[in-house]
């Protein structure tokens, strides 16, 4: 057990647009293993630290390192094949593409076949094609989706969306998942539901986690750590005790409604 | 797994079996002139199995990776010159020479897609329209200036007339072929992916350049090679004829079937080379292009996502109607 190793760390991270800036100074690490929760008011600047440690965003000062490597700089598609796979507070499927297919997708790096492979349909082509389908049909099922296998992304209903974004960001095997807003628009039956899913990933599939939420029943009882942005900065971090009590949150989340 | 097995070896036999039999039946119209009356010459069969490869292949770009290309003529135009310059002065038996012409007039129009794309497909927005229109009339000025190569604004001709129906049709069934099976592997999923949502492919590992740029060198190879088999059959080439409305007339054909199916692109090219003959032979070719903007314009009102929307048409699921097709994946043309 490795439970206390550092995989992510956030280092003096800033990003501004224009006049704004979005966030400032921000820094705390992730250990190996831990479901980590990154809350905040509306605006806060939390979507933009995934995007700067995506790569979507390049920050402005500070870096992202992973596993012990500077990641800021990379390429968001490199990112993701480092070990960091997220999903989008609105959700960003492959609307036209089937369910199976936007997870077959994401495991584009390790199949193993050429286009000449494919055009002749040899039959490394076919067994490589079958090996993701059969892996992508797990993940499915492990998300409790395979029943949607074929149906088109956009005419899933909306929570099954969700868990099939989950599912295409687990399909590249990341070491690190994002979760931006999972439980947003969800029942508190669904939530329920979700939170033992986001338990399984850990525990089943050995991946750590960070999530954006504003749900605090959903985050308080999930989260081992978390850490409080306000207008881009960092104002607190600890555990969800010490959070639910700290004074400085409090006026964060009065003075924010 | 056997059992699927076999049944993929059937679908494909019986995809064979039909392409061969379409072949013979086309081949006997040609040979016995039974529709000539009405200007479905070998040259109007000819002419639209180009207009096929030539769709299809830009659907690759505009409708499966969703960007827009405007010069898809000038790709064209490339490999007709290339291909046409080669059998004019090599001296080679005809089996040799004419698929190296070929080969050679798409390889040249892969490097100016090269020169085209870098630029553009690094970029994340619609540069490519604006490059590729541009790269469009470039071209023709480029063989309008070379004299001594392309002579000039007065063209080619002269250029052996290789392009026998057999060749033309075969080719055009490979392109669809391939183009087909390229969209259903992985490649195909990245290159749908990055139209669907640039920002989640690329999170999902996609390398946005490289398949945006993969794509747009198989149409490009293809329109090249769809340039010497033009050249090949008409005999003659100058530099206005690959020019602006050409390339917008196959991306008419490309809409009009729908973005993102083939079976719309090979339907509509079919449709948009028998129509034109059609309204020539009833002496109504001046209505040809009210023609068009009304058929346009009851597509947009009536089937806003093309005759086929993104529909493919599948023989094994024809063959297994009733039955439900159990496995993805492994469908056929
Ligand atoms: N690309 C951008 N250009 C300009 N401003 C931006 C950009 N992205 C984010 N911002 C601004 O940065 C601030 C933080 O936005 P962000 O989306 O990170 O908030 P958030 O904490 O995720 O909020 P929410 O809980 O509403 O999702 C906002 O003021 C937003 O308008
Ligand atoms: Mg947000």
């Amino acid at each position: 057990m490795n439970e206390s190793k550092k995989l992510l760390e956030i280092n003096e991270l800033s990003i501004s647009f224009g006049g704004l800036n979005a966030v400032t100074d921000v820094n705390f690490y992730i250990n190996s293993g831990e479901i980590f929760g990154l809350i905040g008011p509306n605006g806060a600047g939390k979507t933009t630290l995934f995007n700067m440690i995506t790569g979507v965003y390049l920050p402005t000062k500070g870096n992202v390192t992973f596993d012990g490597k500077v990641v800021s700089g990379k390429k968001t598609y490199q990112i993701n094949n480092i070990g960091i796979a997220r999903t989008f507070q609105n959700i960003r499927l492959f609307r036209e593409m089937s369910a199976i297919d936007n997870v077959m997708l994401a495991m584009n790096k390790e199949t193993n076949y050429n286009l000449l492979q494919c055009i002749f349909g040899t039959s490394k082509y076919v067994s490589e094609e079958k090996k993701i389908f059969d892996k992508a049909m797990k993940l499915l099922d492990f998300m409790g989706i395979a029943e949607f296998y074929n149906y088109k992304a956009m005419n899933l209903p909306y929570g099954q969306q969700r868990k099939l974004e989950i599912a295409r960001a687990l399909a590249s095997d990341p070491k690190l998942l994002l979760l931006d807003e999972p439980a947003a628009g969800m029942n508190p039956t669904e939530t329920a539901e979700l939170a033992d899913i986001v338990r399984k990933i850990r525990e089943k599939l050995n991946v750590t986690i960070l999530l954006i939420e504003h749900d605090m029943s959903f985050v308080m009882s999930l989260c081992e750590r978390i850490v409080v942005l306000d207008y881009g900065k960092l104002i607190a971090n600890g555990t969800p005790q010490e959070i639910k009590n700290n004074p400085k949150v409090i006026a964060a989340y009065l003075g924010g409604e | 797994m056997d059992k699927l097995r076999k049944k993929r070896l059937l679908n494909n036999g019986i995809a064979i079996v039909l392409v061969i039999v379409l072949y013979v039946l086309l081949e006997i119209l040609i040979r016995t002139e039974l529709l000539n009356p009405i200007g479905f010459t070998s040259d109007f069969f000819k002419k639209m199995f180009i207009n096929i490869i030539l769709a299809v292949s830009l659907n690759l770009v505009t409708g499966f990776l969703g960007q827009l290309s405007l010069g898809h003529a000038g790709f064209m135009s490339v490999g007709a010159y290339t291909a046409a310059l080669i059998t004019i002065h090599a001296d080679l038996p005809i089996y040799i020479e004419f698929p190296l012409a070929l080969l050679a007039g798409g390889l040249m129009a892969v490097v100016f897609g090269l020169i085209v794309g870098i630029p553009c497909l690094r970029l994340k927005g619609d540069y490519l329209a604006i490059l590729t229109l541009g790269f469009g009339e470039i071209i023709k000025v480029i063989m309008t200036n070379l004299k001594g190569l392309t002579n000039g604004a007065s063209g080619l001709n002269a250029i052996p007339s290789y392009s026998k129906f057999g060749y033309v049709y075969f080719i055009s069934i490979l392109t669809v072929y391939i183009i087909y099976k390229f969209i259903k592997s992985r490649h195909g999923r990245a290159v749908i992916s990055i139209r669907e949502n640039e920002i989640a492919a690329e999170s999902c590992g996609v390398n946005l350049t490289y398949y945006k740029l993969f794509a747009f060198l198989i149409a490009s190879f293809f329109a090249g090679i769809a340039g010497g088999l033009y050249a090949h059959n008409i005999g003659y080439i100058a530099p206005k004829t690959f020019d602006y409305n050409y390339s917008i007339e196959i991306l008419i054909m490309v809409v009009l079937g729908g973005m993102g199916s083939i079976t719309g692109s090979v339907v509509a090219a079919c449709a948009l080379t028998i129509i034109p003959q059609l309204l020539k032979y009833m002496n109504l070719g001046q209505y040809q292009m009210l023609l068009y903007s009304i058929i346009l314009i009851a597509i947009m009102l009536f089937r806003p996502y093309g005759l086929m929307g993104k529909y493919e048409f599948s023989l094994s699921k024809l063959l297994n109607k009733g039955k439900r097709a159990s496995q993805g994946g492994t469908e056929n043309e």
